[in-house]
């Protein structure tokens, strides 16, 4: 997997592209730690490239909303494909994020 | 159609490249469509994941078995290995519906398998686990 960022308003934007698997999963939950500890609180996850979810990336996702959550923050998922969708939904996942077709209708979920 | 291959696996997360992408390949020879391709990639990709970090945690090299099988009606992933005791089917269910702060963040894997394959057999026979998992093609 590989990550892309940048920053939107206050809203802090991660790319991430690839496989969301063990090893993307370390990733995902090492760069988040860093990002929170950084101050940013509004986060946005694009997941339009990434192809692949299993449930090591489930559990990093979990992981990171937990973190994001116990510091105030908000985070937004965009781009789900539908195969990640049903993955996300058969563990129940659904109900805990909020999920948005794509970046722009995520990023206008943020206050400004 | 009819296709039967057995391939030997390290206890190592790093067979799994191997395995996928046979899998891959079995599905381009067999015309099976993306979404099911999907949905056995993962549910082998858990189970491999789950011998190779689970089953031998003395630690040291061992070696079990996948063979797959397809035929016009349905996929077949047979998994046995000699590691500690694991039945699949008795593997507690998450908390689905649990709010953040309580839900538990592990144990997705198999549950995710019982829920994408058409069955999930398991067998304890002179100490192997062995695993059979079914997915219909038709």
């Amino acid at each position: 997997m590989t990550l892309s960022e940048e920053k939107n308003g206050k809203v802090f934007v991660l790319g991430l592209s690839g496989k969301l698997d063990i090893e993307g999963g370390k990733m995902l939950v090492d760069r988040m730690t860093q990002i929170l500890a950084g101050g940013e609180r509004q986060i946005l996850l694009d997941f339009t490239e990434i192809a692949y979810i299993n449930s090591s990336g489930l559990r990093a996702l979990l992981l990171v909303a937990k973190q994001s959550t116990s510091s105030g923050g908000m985070l937004v998922l965009a781009g789900m494909n539908d195969s990640n969708q049903k993955v996300l939904a058969i563990s129940g996942l659904n109900s805990i994020f909020t999920l948005r077709p794509t970046r722009a209708e995520s990023l206008a979920l943020f206050p400004q | 159609m009819a296709e039967s291959t057995t391939l030997v696996l390290k206890n190592d997360v790093s067979e799994l490249e191997s395995v996928l992408s046979f899998v891959s390949d079995l599905c381009a020879r067999n015309s099976i469509p993306a979404e099911t391709e999907r949905d056995l990639t993962l549910a082998l990709d858990e189970m491999i994941t789950n011998v190779a970090q689970h089953a031998y945690p003395m630690g040291g090299e061992h070696h079990f078995t996948l063979q797959i099988t397809v035929n016009n009606e349905e996929f077949v992933a047979r998994i046995e290995d000699d590691g500690v005791e694991f039945n699949p089917n008795e593997h507690p269910i998450p908390d689905l519906g649990a709010p953040l702060e309580e839900r538990k963040v592990g144990g997705l894997g198999v549950y995710l398998v019982r829920q994408i394959m058409t069955s999930v057999e398991y067998q304890r026979v002179a100490g192997k686990n062995v695993v059979t998992l079914r997915k219909k093609l038709t």
